[in-house]
């Protein structure tokens, strides 16, 4: 479960307040795929991050009650001069799972040979990216966080990346936030649309898509 | 026209004059929101209700489907405040990233941890250099490059915490995305590695010192330590303050490095408190940071570290700083991630 305990997010620009998320008071089920719908700028990043640990709620707080992972893909926490071995040692660590084991499994998975012993700042953003989407994959997560889209790098590896995760996360929760309604369908059970700085929760994934196609359509 | 609809239009031009200078006058913010608030509000193309009034959307919002339905129980809001646990998982945290940063700065294709030892000791050869050769009496018997070097290092534990925390949250940021990484973690793990490596620059100069050039009385760890240690707050006090404040001002680390600057003239590296004529001595002993490190410098001479020295003072303003660091990076500390 994530507990939403009365949030809202504001931020105030030069050009006066935005609000990103009414106050909001949800539980949000981490054993389910949930979907968040919600046009560009409506909040859905703002939304992950808050939930993932990135920002701060304005007011009200987040309990999460779940081994949550960290946006899937997101390669952003890596440290470039650490190299890609240093850097699964560092998660493994953080997580306080089986270092050898981790590494086999993200190594298997990424694909970046050699360059395992190497700074991640030398990488492309494709095996950058690949090593985070491994590494997510080698830990065993109750709830993994999307935002947008599933799989990393060219096409041959996102095909590869979907495959294997849909595999192993069968029956796993997870949140994926998005604009496109085919995604979240292919993926989610159930669902929620970010509109107006409201988060409106639905049972059906297909009565959400129906909403937002309606509401948030220009 | 009447005299009448004249006075009448004069008194309105006036009540207007004094609206605009109230705008001018900082209420500028609030008139904004509201035009702003009035915009994002309003119907768009002219059909769609406000949706705070859309039926749909408020029957959605009144009735929460089942499996989203608030679930969380005082129990649930208890255990996530301050338990052993959340103490656990604190230590936990600030050691692996203690971790990862030692590894990174071993790592480094560049000088890495030399850096460490090798900048104060730059610092020490020149100024000692000076010292020879042009102010050798002003040292008072006590070896200059000793001298030197137990000022610029115990000075290193305020400048290097301060200015490592300065930019240590927004650096690490993406760090949080790691569910077990709270802000603090990042500030407490960066503050402390610092602490060490300072603590381990120390002792390589002083156990150098000590075999090579002069072998001098040492006199309490005590001391020293409890002097570093308010170096050190201080310094953790500075970095969360400038941290925060950044958000407002952009300029403050431009700022804060004219004043280090001074506060490196001015805090004892060059000249000791004890020997100053009263009436300097008087001014610069206003200098908080100057009474620790003269306290440092005292336990590794005699004639260094008397009675002006007031580590009680330097406590104050240390002790001072640091609630002022943590309470504007309670304050602050969404708006700064929110950059």
């Amino acid at each position: 479960m994530i507990h939403l305990v009365g949030i809202s997010k504001h931020y105030d620009t030069d050009i006066g307040r935005k609000q990103v998320l009414r106050e909001t008071r949800l539980s949000i089920p981490t054993a389910k795929r949930v979907g968040v719908l919600g046009r560009n700028g409506a909040g859905k990043t703002t939304l992950l991050n808050m939930i993932a640990g990135v920002d701060r709620p304005s007011t009200g707080l987040i309990i999460r009650e779940a081994r949550m992972s960290w946006p899937l893909g997101y390669s952003g926490g890596f440290h470039g001069d650490l190299t890609g071995r240093e850097n699964i040692a560092f998660v493994a660590r953080l997580y306080g799972v089986d270092y050898d084991e981790t590494f086999e499994r993200t190594e298997e998975f990424a694909e970046i040979g050699p360059y395992v012993d190497m700074p991640v700042r030398t990488y492309s953003s494709g095996m950058k990216s690949r090593l985070a989407f491994g590494l997510s994959l080698a830990i065993d997560f109750d709830c993994y966080l999307i935002d947008e889209s599933i799989g990393a790098g060219d096409r041959f590896f996102r095909q590869k990346s979907k495959k294997v995760f849909l595999e192993q996360s069968k029956d796993r929760g997870m949140l994926l936030v998005s604009h496109n309604e085919k995604t979240v369908r292919e993926y989610c059970q159930i669902g929620m649309v970010l509109y107006e700085g409201f988060l409106v929760p639905f049972d059906n994934i297909d009565e959400a898509i129906d909403f937002y196609t309606r509401k948030c359509a220009p | 026209m009447t005299s009448e609809a004249v006075e009448k239009r004069a008194k309105a031009k006036a009540a207007k004059g004094l609206a605009d200078v109230a705008v001018l006058h900082g209420d500028a913010k609030p008139a904004r929101e509201a035009r702003i608030g009035k915009s994002g509000t309003a119907p768009r193309g002219g059909k769609r209700p406000r949706p705070e009034k859309d039926p749909e959307l408020l029957e959605r919002l009144n009735n929460i489907p089942p499996d989203f339905v608030p679930r969380w129980t005082d129990e649930t809001l208890a255990t996530s405040g301050n338990t052993p646990r959340a103490i656990r998982a604190f230590v936990h945290s600030v050691w692996t990233i203690m971790l990862r940063e030692m590894m990174a700065r071993f790592g480094r294709h560049d000088l890495g941890y030399l850096w460490a030892v090798l900048e104060p000791l730059i610092h020490v050869l020149v100024l000692s250099f000076i010292f020879y050769f042009i102010r050798m009496r002003e040292t008072l018997g006590m070896n200059p490059v000793l001298f030197v070097a137990t000022g610029i290092i115990p000075l290193f534990f305020y400048m290097k915490t301060s200015s490592i925390l300065t930019n240590a949250l927004r650096q690490n940021r993406p760090l949080l995305n790691h569910a077990g990484i709270q802000p603090m973690d990042i500030f407490f793990a960066r503050a402390l590695l610092e602490f060490f490596t300072q603590l381990l620059v120390l002792l390589i100069f002083a156990v150098t010192i000590y075999v090579a050039l002069e072998a001098y009385n040492f006199g309490s760890i005590f001391s020293v330590v409890s002097n570093l240690f308010g170096l050190w707050i201080f310094g953790i006090g500075v970095g969360l303050t400038v941290s925060s404040l950044l958000v407002y001002a952009e300029w403050l680390p431009t700022m804060m490095s004219g004043i280090n600057r001074f506060i490196y003239i001015t805090s004892g590296v060059f000249f000791t408190l004890d020997r100053m004529p009263p009436t300097i001595a008087k001014y610069a002993s206003w200098n908080p940071i100057l009474h620790f490190v003269d306290g440092v410098r005292g336990n590794f001479s005699p004639l260094m570290g008397g009675s002006r020295v007031d580590i009680s003072y330097g406590y104050l303003w240390a002790v001072g700083i640091l609630a002022i660091g943590l309470i504007a990076d309670r304050a602050l500390r969404h708006k700064v991630l929110d950059r």
